[in-house]
């Protein structure tokens, strides 16, 4: 790779691994897989960054990437929804606000936790990475009708859970 | 509520915290992935032309095109200082199409097998083959202690001569009758003299004569004596009595019959003689030895045996330069030409090559070691397991 194109690809992979590390721990659940899984991704980007120029090609290509991948990880981990380390622990918590941050942190990284990895993955994507359903049906390979039930049967796993939210704010 | 839900979802992926992304890793990685595929695309296209021809080979050797390098390397921005700091004490040295700087987290892989290496002041002038076993006709690269490659096209069968206190290597052309000096700034390629000799030229087979650089002077190794001239002038200076292959570093060169005799460049001043360490026979002889300039020109490595070596190069075992007698514990002696003062060592002729700032350097196996040459105290350190032997650089025919 050239020089130049090197400096480019530098600055794109800085500027696009928080949202897709955010995502990718979201989906996997674990942190160092969610760093693993982004760092593979983005080397399968450097060999075919000299292809892909624009930037905003390049992010979807990382992403489809890590969505392949990681499909892949689950397949021959025959993973369920074992999470095997903590993503919730952040030292240095001590005063009374902190620590209610930091109950309420364990309680969604447990309820997200406890959604299936499909759930999982059309909760990121969509709200995390804002896609439309059209774009997460294509990269999830389903159709938008499992885009949206799952997206409704996520959301209401979660909702069932009043802590989460405030009081009163439950009634649509 | 919904959009209160998904903002709670974002707020805690928000709060998530990053690790900081290892970037060097992650392009260590692509490229490596990236050269694999590079190499086994030349494979299988230096697999049809073989089938073809084998001259084909050969000619596809001559003519390799400098963007066909595949380069990667872990020496980062923020390494550059480090890495020539290193490697200005530690040298340098390669196995297969890998080069190391003093260290092996300062890598640099060619893509091409690594013949042999000469020192410059931020880098190496590297002979580098096609060839997978590494004895094909080479090309010469120069490669950066910043990680940076670039291909020389040097013409012809020449071994260029470096300055390894300074960013320069030299070498000759054939030009009518004489020849043509060329003095190139290595990092850059850019040409900062050219300079015209007549010489008579018959002992070496090389198409041009040898050739050193240190300083302000190239050394010639012509028929009669080295030829020394000031390639910032043009001018000759005087001659230093003929020896074996220019051997210079910090203003000095070898010279005299077995190279044996120290000279400062300029007047041809003779600084110090290692001509009592020759291996004299019974019958009274002239003798033998083996004399080196380190390429700093602070120390001399003198040798006083043979080493029998097979078709493959691996040493067989070591007899007197006086005869033919084993030597079981064969020594080579440094001697500080300042000082006179002489150290011994270890070893016999192909045990010891030198890093740029004048220590002597050995591989064991996947063990480098570093000795100072005053003193002798040595330090080691040891390389990646791999197959293949390791190959020290400022050897004049390699090692």
């Amino acid at each position: 790779m050239r020089q130049t194109s090197e400096a480019e690809y530098s600055d794109f992979a800085r500027a696009v691994w928080p949202q897709l590390y955010r995502t990718a721990v979201m989906i996997l659940g674990d942190r160092q897989l969610a760093e693993d899984l982004v760092q593979s991704a983005l080397v399968k980007t450097y060999i075919a960054w000299p292809k892909l120029r624009e930037t905003d090609k390049a992010h979807a290509f990382t992403r489809r990437v890590m969505l392949n991948v990681s499909r892949d990880w689950f397949r021959k981990h025959s993973w369920s929804r074992e999470n095997t380390s903590d993503t919730t622990t952040d030292a240095g918590a001590s005063s009374d606000d902190h620590t209610t941050a930091l109950v309420e942190r364990v309680a969604m990284a447990d309820l997200l936790q406890a959604l299936p990895v499909g759930q999982r993955s059309v909760v990121a994507l969509r709200f995390l990475d804002d896609l439309s359903v059209q774009e997460t049906a294509d990269l999830l390979n389903v159709t938008t009708g499992t885009v949206k039930s799952q997206t409704a049967a996520a959301l209401t796993a979660l909702r069932k859970h009043v802590h989460l939210v405030p009081e009163g704010s439950l009634h649509d | 509520m919904t959009d209160q839900l998904i903002e709670r979802i974002r707020s805690h992926a928000d709060a998530e915290p990053v690790p900081e992304l290892d970037l060097a890793g992650v392009i260590r990685r692509g490229r490596r992935v990236h050269r694999r595929r590079s190499v086994a695309r030349r494979s299988i296209a230096t697999l049809a032309i073989g089938a073809l021809a084998g001259a084909a080979v050969l000619v596809g050797t001559r003519d390799s095109d400098p963007r066909q390098l595949e380069v990667s390397t872990s020496i980062t921005a923020g390494d550059v200082d480090l890495v020539s700091a290193a490697y200005r004490t530690g040298g340098a040295f390669s196995r297969g199409d890998t080069l190391w700087f003093s260290d092996p987290d300062y890598s640099v892989d060619l893509g091409v097998t690594i013949q042999l290496m000469y020192y410059t002041a931020n880098g190496v002038v590297a002979g580098v083959t096609n060839d997978d076993a590494g004895d094909v006709k080479r090309d010469y690269v120069y490669v950066g202690t910043d990680g940076t490659v670039r291909e020389l096209n040097l013409p012809g069968k020449i071994v260029p001569g470096t300055d390894a206190q300074a960013d320069r290597f030299a070498y000759l052309t054939k030009q009518g009758s004489g020849y043509e000096i060329h003095v190139v700034e290595a990092s850059t390629g850019r040409e900062l003299a050219t300079r015209s000799f007549d010489a008579s030229y018959t002992w070496a087979g090389w198409d041009v004569p040898p050739i050193g650089l240190t300083g302000e002077y190239v050394v010639i190794g012509v028929d009669k004596a080295q030829q020394v001239i000031n390639w910032r002038t043009g001018e000759r200076a005087a001659d230093v009595p003929v020896g074996q292959l220019p051997s210079t570093g910090g203003g000095r060169a070898l010279g005299g019959d077995l190279a044996d005799v120290t000279y400062e460049l300029g007047e041809s001043r003779a600084l110090r003689s290692t001509e009592d360490l020759r291996a004299v026979e019974d019958d009274g002889g002239s003798g033998w030895a083996n004399n080196q300039l380190s390429p700093d020109g602070r120390f001399v490595l003198t040798t006083n045996t043979f080493v029998e070596v097979d078709d493959k190069g691996r040493v067989l075992g070591v007899v007197s330069g006086a005869g033919n007698e084993p030597i079981t514990d064969p020594a080579v002696y440094v001697t500080d030409v300042a000082t006179g003062q002489r150290i011994t060592l270890p070893g016999h002729g192909r045990t010891y090559g030198w890093t740029p700032d004048g220590r002597l350097m050995r591989v064991d196996g996947a063990k480098v070691t570093t000795c100072d040459g005053a003193s002798g105290d040595c330090s080691s350190r040891t390389m990646p397991a791999g197959p293949g032997t390791i190959r020290m650089a400022g050897k004049y025919l390699g090692s």
